[in-house]
């Protein structure tokens, strides 16, 4: 056993290896560090380290095919294999001697720090790398499985932010799809579990035939459709969804026409206002129309905001249907979702509007085509 | 005749480190790894196993995780994580354990994935985790010495190719 150790400490210069090449093929295959033993130990007296190393290196770091190799070059008379241990520990104090090996220690640790790359991918691995890279038998980096499970404990948001820094973390971001598995679930099965009935029944305390034609007659969204998305990550991406940490804004200018004045000539006022939209999860929605400028008061929409109204949302698709309560008559709007690039959602086009009296099934569809109805709701993230 | 049956110890395995160093620990202790439980079941009696790649401070540390997570399991933290901070998202012995500098969680990260120890390698990539989360692209790069490899107009395309990395 003793032996055996000291050949370990002695070794340790042969197996240290001299380049990423051979560090990597040292931790591809474990087995080659006891080969290399072996090799040495076999063909010790007939090549120096250096002629062996090299042999292992022309054979692609095989020990068998560099064990061949050797044996073609070695002169017929090979001397014998096995050597009893009292030879072995001879000649490791002889080398001792000659080579003047110095164990390691804490102070050569610090000298051997080796300065790694800058650029690449390789400059990761080394940034993510022990420093003490040259002093011990086996290199290890950081491989791509662990940035994988480390990718697995960050959120969708850190992972897209991760997937902009490096090409690598990109590629990372790009194989790990499955992990948008647990998001899509959380963002959709949800909006899929959606009641057919009205979530608040009052005032709304008909059945589903107040929501008129153009409702979506369920949520559930076909199985072709999820299909088409073929992985996760691409479903996260292309789906359309609505998005709750923010409003939906919208900027309505017309011109109405004022009292004439002194000279006679009639005056034009121009009326600016702007009309929030904001999305619960519970399928509740509040709107605020007011003056003020989305910077002041975007953070501030919500159902306890004085002079809210409050209504209820479905979604189907990209298809949005939702319901607001005014004083004496529901509006149903029709939104469709799109996205000024692929993947934003961060859009609401107005389809149609349709108002009714509460008790009334019959409806009157609203002209969209006048300046008071607004194209666009536009979403403003809270800060 | 009374035999005290306390006195029979645990048997205990040896671990050799890189420097060569031996550390001991009792045997149900290292059952936690499987790598070590792979080699004392298809080994008869082996009590000692070297691990050239781990160094001995590593070693030390992972003897303490194994002593302490002895008798009862790893609470497994969840995914994703919820803060920047590890005793928001474990337990306040985990927290403390992990506490340590850079070089140090790598290590014993690539210690417990050698040794084939699940818990502790999730707390690591947890930790480090931990340190990816809430920081810029900038702060990013400049922390793990990454150069921008992507060209400028690369780069541009690349916030519209992760809208959802501002959520």
């Amino acid at each position: 056993m003793e032996a055996n150790v000291n050949i370990y400490n002695d070794t340790q210069d042969l197996l240290a290896p001299q380049s990423i090449d051979e560090g990597i093929a040292l931790i591809q295959n474990p087995s080659s560090l006891r080969g290399l033993i072996e090799l040495e130990k076999i063909f010790g007296n007939l090549f120096t380290r250096q002629e062996i190393k090299e042999a292992w290196k022309l054979n692609c770091y095989d020990i068998e095919k560099s064990a061949l190799y050797l044996q073609d070059l070695a002169p017929e008379n090979m001397p014998e294999i096995h050597q009893t241990t009292s030879e072995i520990k001879e000649k490791i104090s002889r080398e001792i001697e000659l080579n003047d090996i110095v164990e390691p220690n804490n102070d050569t640790l610090i000298e051997n720090v080796v300065e790694g790359p800058t650029r690449g991918k390789i400059a990761l691995e080394f940034s993510l790398s022990p420093q003490y890279i040259n002093t011990t038998v086996v290199i290890f980096y950081i491989s791509d499985e662990i940035l994988k499970e480390i990718f697995s404990f960050l959120s969708p948001c850190d992972r897209g932010k991760c997937a902009t820094v490096c090409r690598t973390w990109k590629h990372i971001d790009l194989s790990t799809n499955y992990l948008y598995k647990i998001d899509c679930q959380r963002v959709w099965n949800k909006e899929q579990s959606r009641p057919d009935e009205n979530v608040f029944p009052q005032p709304f305390n008909q059945t589903s035939v107040l929501w008129g034609a153009n409702f979506p007659e369920e949520y559930k969204e076909p199985e072709e459709y999820l299909k088409s998305f073929k992985n996760w990550r691409n479903m996260w991406i292309k789906r359309p969804r609505i998005k709750f940490n923010g409003v939906y804004a919208s900027k309505t200018i017309y011109y109405k026409q004022g009292e004439a004045n002194i000279m006679n000539i009639p005056t034009y006022q121009k009326v600016v206002f702007y009309r929030y939209f904001r999305f619960y999860d519970d399928f509740s929605i509040c709107c605020l129309t007011t003056a003020k400028k989305p910077r002041d008061i975007a953070h501030n929409v919500s159902k306890i905001y004085e002079g809210v109204r409050v209504g209820e949302w479905a979604k189907k698709k990209s298809q949005i249907v939702m319901h607001l309560l005014a004083k004496h008559e529901v509006y149903t709007y029709n939104f469709k979702i799109c996205s000024t690039f692929s993947g934003a959602h961060d859009t609401l086009r107005l389809e149609a509007i349709s108002s009714r009296a509460p008790n009334d099934l019959s409806f009157s569809i609203m002209n969209l085509s006048s300046d008071a109805w607004p194209k666009y709701f536009v979403f403003y993230p809270f800060k | 005749m009374f035999y005290n049956f306390n006195k029979i110890e645990e048997v205990k395995i040896r671990l050799r480190s890189a420097e060569g160093h031996i550390c001991e620990v009792e045997e149900s202790a290292a059952l936690m790894s499987s790598f070590i439980r792979s080699m004392i079941e298809g080994f008869n009696e082996v009590t000692e196993v070297s691990l050239p790649n781990i160094n001995s401070v590593v070693i030390e540390k992972v003897i303490e995780y194994m002593r302490h997570y002895k008798d009862k399991d790893p609470p497994i933290i969840k995914k994703p994580i919820i803060s920047s901070k590890m005793e928001e998202n474990t337990s306040a012995w985990d927290a403390g354990f992990i506490d340590a500098d850079w070089n140090m969680v790598v290590d014993l990260m690539t210690a417990a994935d050698y040794l084939m120890m699940i818990p502790l390698r999730d707390l690591c990539c947890a930790k480090m985790a931990c340190k990816f989360k809430g920081r810029s692209i900038d702060e990013l790069r400049a922390e793990y010495h990454i150069e921008n490899e992507f060209p400028s107009e690369m780069e541009e395309n690349l916030e519209f190719q992760h809208p959802w990395r501002l959520e």
